[in-house]
C-alpha cells in the first residue's frame, strides 16, 4: 500500500499555547517540519510517534487510525510502525552498540524492509563501535548508532527529531552524509524536525513551516522557504533565498560541484554524495549576493548568473535595498547599497548579473 | 550452641528469605507505580508505605494483633481458608514482618525507577517493546542497584526485628523463637555466652553482607543520564 501523507487533525493544549494542526502532512522522500524554537514542532511529532495523546482529534496513516479521541482510540507507541529518533541517541547504556542494534532488530518484522542487520552496520560504519557502551562514544558517533537503530525497527515511517541539533559544526559534518537521502536509500518517507535552515535546505524536499502550533505552509522546500522568508523578513529567518538546481559535474582537480541553474552555473566545495543529474537545493544568503550592471571580468567570484530585476524594496533608516531576482527559474536575494543601487541606477525589469561568492554554499 | 537456638537460626533465615522474595515481589510493581504515577493520591500512599520508619513496632504490632484476631476480617479470613489462627504462627509473622520492611524494599527500587526516567522508557517503546518487555530488558537491568539494595535492606532488617515480633508472635520455639527473641532470651536469663554466640553471628552475617553489597556497587556502576 502506497500512502502519501499522514492525515492529522489534533489538538493538545501547551503551557502558553496549543498545537492545533489540520493539515494533510505530505510523505514523499523527506519532509521537514520547520519553525522557530517552541513552535510545537516536537510536540507534534510526539503525537504521531504515539508517545503523547491530543487532547482532541484524530491521527490516521493510511487506512491505519491511530488516533481517535472522539472514539477512544489510541494505538499505543509500541504498536505503531513508525521509527524515532531521538535529539539525545537515547542508546541503552546497559547494552552495546551491537545489542543495542539487536534489540531493534528482533523487534521487528525483516519482511518489512529489504535490509539485515549487516546491511545497517555497513551503511553507517558501525563495524568498529559494535563492542563499544554507548558511554565511550563520540556526540557523532552516538546519533550515527542510534539512527542505525531506529532503521533497524524496519519503519513505515521515520520521525526524526533534530538528530543533529546536539552536535556541534563538525559533528553534524560527519554525520549529515548518513542522513542525506535517507527515505531513498532504505525505501521510508522521513519527518525531519529541525529549526535550522541549512539542514532543511540539503535534506528535505518538502517542507512544513510551524509557527506558534500552527501550519503556515507546506509545499516544496525552496518555495515555502522563500515564501517565508521573503514576507517575514521580520523574523528570524532571514535566511536569503533557496534554489533548486541540477549537478552539472564534479571538478575533482579544483574540488568543486558544478551546479547548473537558469542561464548560469555555480560551484559548490566538491561533495560527491550528489550525483550527476540529482536536484539539489542551495541556500544563498542576501548578503553574498552582488549585482553587477554588465558582465564583469577579471573577478574572483567565479559564480556569475544573469538574471533579472523583478522587485526592490529600499529599507527605510538603512543604508541597503533588499532586491529579489529571478535567474531562469530561480529566485535570489540580494542586498545592496542604496548608494550602490542608485550609481548602477537598478530598476525592476532591468537586466543584471548576480555575482554570488562561493563561500556562501556551504550548507 | 543448643538445638533451639538453631532451630531459632534457621527460623529466622528461612522468614527473611521468605518476606524478601515476597516483598520484591509486591514492592516492585508498587514502586513502578509510585515513579511513574501522576495522581494526587501519591503522596499519601507514599506516606502509608513509609509509616512502619516511624511508627514504635509495638504499635504497628498492636494493630497487626487486633487485625488477624479469629473474630476481625483479615484473621477470620485465614482461619476459614487455613483451618489456624494468624495471631503467634509463622504465617502471621511473615505477613507482619511484610508490612514492617516494606518502606526499605519499595522506596530504593522506586528511586532507582525514577532515576532510569521516562526517555528510556520512551525509546524502548519506539523499538517496538511492549510496556512489560521494555520493563524487563531496559528498566529493570538498569535497576539492578536497586533491586540488591532493595533486597538486602529488606532481608536484613526482617533478620533484625524485634519489637513486632513479641507483639504478634511471641517465643514458640520453632514457629515464632526468632534470633532476636532468643538472645533477648538469653540475656533476660544472665546466659552471656548463648546470646554473645548469637549477636556474633548477626554481625558477621550484616557485615559480609553489606560488604557484598557495597564491592558490587563498586564494579557494576551503571550510569544513568
Amino acid at each position: 500500500m502506497f500512502i502519501d501523507g499522514i492525515d492529522i487533525a489534533a489538538r493538545r493544549d501547551l503551557s502558553g499555547f496549543a498545537l492545533d494542526v489540520d493539515r494533510k502532512i505530505p510523505l514523499s522522500g523527506c519532509t521537514a517540519i520547520f519553525g522557530p524554537s517552541g513552535a510545537g514542532k516536537s510536540t507534534l511529532l510526539r503525537l504521531i510517534a504515539g508517545f503523547d495523546r491530543p487532547d482532541a482529534g484524530r491521527i490516521a496513516f493510511g487506512d491505519a487510525l491511530w488516533c481517535d479521541m472522539s472514539a477512544s482510540v489510541f494505538t499505543p507507541a509500541h504498536q505503531r510502525p513508525v521509527g524515532y529518533m531521538f535529539q539525545d541517541g537515547r542508546l541503552f547504556p546497559h547494552l552495546s552498540v551491537e545489542k543495542n542494534l539487536l534489540y531493534a532488530d528482533r523487534r521487528s518484522n525483516a519482511g518489512d524492509a529489504p535490509y539485515t542487520v549487516s546491511d545497517i552496520v555497513e551503511a553507517f560504519d558501525l563495524k568498529p563501535l559494535l563492542d563499544r557502551r554507548p558511554d565511550t562514544l563520540s556526540g557523532g558517533e552516538r546519533q550515527r548508532a542510534a539512527l542505525a537503530r531506529t532503521m533497524l525497527t524496519r519503519p513505515k515511517l521515520l520521525l526524526l527529531d533534530e538528530p543533529l541539533s546536539a552536535l556541534d559544526r563538525g559533528r553534524k559534518a560527519e554525520i549529515m552524509p548518513y542522513l542525506d537521502n535517507l527515505a531513498g536509500r532504505f525505501g521510508v518517507p522521513a519527518l525531519y524536525v529541525s529549526h535550522n535552515v541549512d539542514e532543511i535546505v540539503r535534506l528535505a524536499d518538502e517542507t512544513v513551516i510551524l509557527k506558534a502550533g500552527r501550519v503556515e505552509a507546506v509545499g516544496a522546500t525552496a518555495a515555502v522557504l522563500n515564501a517565508y522568508g521573503v514576507d517575514a523578513s521580520t523574523e528570524a529567518f532571514d535566511m536569503g533565498a533557496v534554489v533548486t538546481g541540477v549537478v552539472a559535474d564534479h571538478d575533482e582537480a579544483y574540488h568543486l560541484t558544478r551546479v547548473a541553474l537558469g542561464d548560469g552555473v555555480i560551484s559548490l566545495p566538491i561533495n560527491k554524495q550528489k550525483s550527476v543529474g540529482e536536484a539539489v537545493n542551495i541556500r544563498i544568503d542576501a548578503r553574498n549576493v552582488a549585482i553587477a550592471a554588465s558582465a564583469p571580468q577579471d573577478i574572483s567570484i567565479r559564480n556569475v548568473l544573469p538574471a533579472v530585476i523583478t522587485t526592490m524594496k529600499r529599507r527605510p533608516d538603512s543604508p541597503f535595498v533588499d532586491i529579489v531576482l529571478r535567474a531562469g527559474d530561480a529566485t535570489l536575494q540580494a542586498q545592496v547599497t542604496k548608494a550602490a543601487s542608485d550609481d548602477l541606477s537598478l530598476a525592476p525589469g532591468g537586466s543584471v548579473y548576480a555575482l554570488v561568492k562561493t563561500a556562501s554554499f556551504e550548507i | 550452641m543448643t538445638p533451639p537456638d538453631f532451630s531459632a537460626l534457621w527460623l529466622t533465615f528461612r522468614l527473611a528469605f521468605l518476606v524478601t522474595v515476597i516483598l520484591l515481589v509486591i514492592g516492585t510493581p508498587l514502586a513502578w507505580w509510585l515513579a511513574n504515577t501522576r495522581t494526587r493520591l501519591k503522596p499519601a500512599v507514599e506516606a502509608i508505605v513509609a509509616l512502619p520508619l516511624v511508627l514504635p513496632p509495638t504499635v504497628l504490632g498492636f494493630y497487626l494483633l487486633i487485625l488477624f484476631n479469629p473474630n476481625s476480617g483479615l484473621g477470620g479470613f485465614w482461619l476459614s481458608v487455613t483451618g489456624d489462627t494468624l495471631g503467634f504462627s509463622f504465617a502471621g509473622l511473615v505477613i507482619a514482618s511484610v508490612i514492617y520492611s516494606l518502606p526499605f524494599a519499595v522506596q530504593p527500587l522506586q528511586a532507582a525507577f525514577e532515576s532510569v526516567g521516562k526517555n528510556l522508557m520512551e525509546a524502548a517503546a519506539s523499538l517496538r517493546a511492549a510496556p512489560l518487555d521494555a520493563f524487563f530488558t531496559v528498566a529493570a537491568p538498569l535497576s539492578a542497584r536497586g533491586f540488591l539494595t532493595a533486597a538486602v535492606l529488606s532481608f536484613a532488617h526482617t533478620l533484625g526485628e524485634f519489637g513486632v515480633v513479641l507483639m504478634v508472635g511471641g517465643a514458640i520455639p520453632g514457629e515464632t523463637r526468632v534470633v532476636s527473641i532468643a538472645i533477648y532470651e538469653h540475656v533476660e536469663t544472665l546466659r552471656y555466652g548463648e546470646a554473645h554466640a548469637l549477636s556474633l553471628i548477626l554481625l558477621a552475617f550484616s557485615f559480609v553482607v553489606l560488604m557484598v553489597v557495597y564491592v558490587f556497587n563498586r564494579r557494576h556502576r551503571v550510569h544513568v543520564h
